[in-house]
């Protein structure tokens, strides 16, 4: 529904909101190029695991070769400043790796509709375990750094071709989404390093 | 190697950085025990938390994590003052944020009956880990490896000294000095900059990238206190 080829040649921001979770990182992989990918921080009684993590986060876009920008976000103006930003950086596509979450889109799509952009999700209804799946065969190295108490056993560990069933059949037994689009569990998805 | 084989220490002040995570996986791979202790600020925003879980996990070393706030920041700040004897390197708070981290690490060592406790100290100083080295001409790293990686002034051996708990410092031994300031600077800075190449290196080919390839984070930084700035 959201996914369509940009003409080469055109002149376009592409910019890809991005978290380095697991989800946003295979988003920028599947559209191919974003000009830009925009890292949202918001406010939070106690730091999110993103926020301690936004050395990796930064070190993770530049080494895919995407310029990265952190925005802090007050408490209550997210939206309004979200759709600021997005105009001020003149904004064209906006690439984004929600999954199934209604109001997540229909957040997007407001934006969207507010910056006059327009919205690519190409990992938009897939289905959950399948594209896990398919995250881990494309070489995404997603570490667990921030979960709920059920899967805290879970925590510091990297999820790979030879755990991720396991993983999966666990998070399914606790009764959670194997995707964690809820936010069960945070992610740092560091890219494989080339050595020098 | 074989100089943390022979000081067999069986604890770690692990910050995840560069410095303590080779250590801790040469430990490791020589078979050693060991257990990290890892301090804290609660309110502030810890960088080096996630890094010292990964390697916990990674490494099956037990960590113990020691949260403080800035009710015990205010209590110990004068034991920590003290312990330094009043020799504040830098801005005296920005000294003592990070010393009240390894005054509490050694302690909690200390409590635990570590026979000794490993440090990174020296690290930046030899492997041009700090970030203003990266910026220097060649020579002007080569003149300041020699000058502080042999005799800088190091506040954790201090503050350990001062808590009568042994500390064990592998980048200062006589060994690892010599051979490392016969790494040529240019090879201690990599293509983007970053400092340490040839340490992250070494940690990129045990598979630990995550690590290895971390963004530098001062000691402030990594443990949650840069937020904070008291003197007693």
């Amino acid at each position: 529904m959201h996914n369509s080829v940009i003409p080469l040649g055109e002149a376009v921001i592409r910019v890809a909101l991005s978290s380095e979770d697991k989800d946003s990182i295979y988003a920028i992989m599947r559209v191919g190029e974003v000009d830009l990918a925009v890292v949202f921080v918001y406010e939070f009684p106690r730091p999110s695991p993103h926020v301690l993590n936004i050395g990796k986060t930064i070190e993770t876009h530049l080494k895919m070769g995407t310029p990265v920008v952190v925005k802090a976000l007050k408490k209550g103006f997210e939206k309004i400043e979200t759709i600021e930003f997005l105009r001020r950086l003149r904004t064209k596509e906006i690439v984004a790796g929600d999954v199934y979450i209604e109001d997540h889109l229909r957040y997007m799509e407001d934006v969207a509709r507010e910056t006059g952009t327009r919205l690519i999700e190409p990992l938009w209804s897939e289905d959950l375990e399948e594209l896990l799946y398919k995250e881990i065969g494309n070489n995404i190295k997603p570490l667990l750094i921030g979960t709920v108490n059920k899967l805290e056993k879970w925590l510091g560990i990297e999820i790979r071709r030879d755990n991720v069933v396991t993983f999966a059949k666990y998070c399914k037994s606790v009764g959670i989404d194997p995707l964690g689009e809820r936010g069960e569990y945070h992610t740092s998805s560091h890219k494989p390093v080339t050595q020098r | 190697m074989s100089y943390i084989n022979l000081s067999s220490c069986d604890c770690i002040a692990l910050s995840a950085g560069i410095d303590t995570s080779l250590i801790a996986i040469i430990a490791k791979l020589s078979g050693l025990r060991i257990r990290g202790l890892y301090t804290f600020f609660k309110d502030g925003i810890p960088r080096d938390l996630v890094y010292v879980n990964y390697l916990s996990k990674v490494l099956n070393i037990p960590v113990t994590f020691i949260p403080i706030d800035l009710e015990y920041v205010k209590n110990v700040l004068r034991d920590v003052y003290s312990c330094i004897d009043g020799k504040a390197y830098h801005e005296l708070c920005i000294e003592l944020r990070n010393d009240v981290v390894f005054y509490t690490t050694l302690m909690k060592a200390k409590e635990f009956g570590c026979k000794c406790i490993y440090t990174g100290s020296g690290g930046d100083e030899l492997f041009a880990g700090y970030s203003f080295m990266l910026w220097l001409h060649e020579n002007e790293i080569e003149v300041y490896r020699e000058k502080w990686g042999i005799s800088g002034r190091y506040p954790e051996l201090e503050i350990a000294n001062c808590l009568d708990i042994k500390a064990v410092a592998p980048y200062l031994s006589k060994k690892v000095q010599e051979i490392a300031l016969q790494i040529p600077a240019k090879c201690l800075r990599g293509e983007c900059f970053e400092g340490k190449r040839i340490l992250r290196n070494i940690i990129n080919k045990f598979g630990y990238e995550f690590v290895g390839e971390r963004i530098k984070a001062p000691a402030e930084a990594g443990a949650g206190t840069d937020s904070i700035c008291i003197t007693p």
